[in-house]
């Protein structure tokens, strides 16, 4: 085996590992967003409710 | 300190130590990838793909603790029946899916250029491709399942029994015939390569402790949110 070749498979695995650790980073952010929309959004019927009750008689 | 000041102060006591835990994770890091390139010896008979190893050891320890922390969690939750021990089982199970992951993809890797082939159903590469596959079994059972109750239970249940294996990966050299094994059951290690190996560990079980504890967050949120929900459709 040439030393180019063994650089190439570690190069690769070490790549991988951050395209890994990229993706998992990713999908936390993607969490992140889905859970900050939800909270604006019960923040919004939060709202809707209280401005409902306060206008009942 | 008044009333109304002590959540903003929490909040900043988080926040610094999130940002402390984050550049700890960073440099730790760049000093673990500085040591595997630059500082650890070459190893005379593999060569520059022996690198491969430091990162390889280091996600197999921290996808056992992982492992480990899904059955210290399921145990928690058959015991308390609490969501929080649930949860922090169910983080667990994906952070050692990820790392058992990169283990089975940079094995292989290094396995090419010094076996000639990607794959052996050696015993040691045999379990962990089992162990894998019985934590992706838990992950669906968790994403699929009902939610509610009866499935966090028989998650727990998963969770317990999936740990079985996680032993015969660490003990797979030894519990079959030397034979079979293309494994070497003990490693020698010039000094330089143990304190490369010691720091990826290190760097390894900082980055675990950061993303376990940002999903743990994410997942307390998520929890408050689908009450605060529920408590709005009452009252609605």
């Amino acid at each position: 085996m040439s030393e180019d070749h063994g650089f190439a498979y570690l190069a690769t695995a070490y790549c991988l590992f951050f395209l890994l650790i990229a993706a998992y980073v990713g999908r936390i952010q993607q969490r992140h967003s889905d859970l900050a929309r939800s909270l604006s959004e019960l923040e919004q019927s939060a709202a809707g409710t209280a401005s409902g009750s306060e206008s009942k008689p | 300190m008044t009333a109304s000041a002590a959540p903003a102060t929490t909040n900043s006591t988080t926040t610094v130590r999130h940002t402390g835990l984050s550049v700890a994770v960073a440099v730790s890091m760049v000093a673990a990838l500085l040591a595997v390139f630059l500082y650890a010896p070459t190893e005379r008979q593999m060569g520059a793909v022996q690198r491969i190893f430091y990162f390889h050891v280091s996600s197999a320890l921290t996808a056992g603790t992982a492992y480990f922390f899904v059955f210290v969690g399921s145990i928690g939750y058959l015991v308390h029946r609490h969501d929080r021990w649930d949860r922090f089982a169910g983080i667990a199970a994906e952070l050692g899916i990820l790392f058992s992951l990169f283990v089975l993809i940079s094995g292989p890797l290094w396995a090419k250029p010094i076996w000639g082939v990607y794959w052996r159903w050696e015993p040691r590469l045999t379990t962990m491709l089992i162990t894998f596959t019985t934590y992706v079994a838990y992950a669906m059972v968790r994403a699929y399942g009902e939610p509610g109750e009866r499935t966090q239970r028989f998650a727990a249940v998963v969770g317990v029994i999936a740990f079985v294996n996680v032993p015969l990966v660490h003990y797979a050299v030894h519990l079959w015939a030397a034979d079979q094994q293309l494994h070497p059951p003990k490693i020698d290690l010039a000094p330089g390569m143990a304190q490369t190996k010691y720091l990826c560990h290190a760097a390894f079980a900082l980055l675990f402790v950061y993303f376990m504890r940002l999903r743990l967050r994410q997942e307390r949120l998520a929890a408050r949110i689908d009450r605060l929900r529920l408590r709005l459709a009452e009252q609605a």
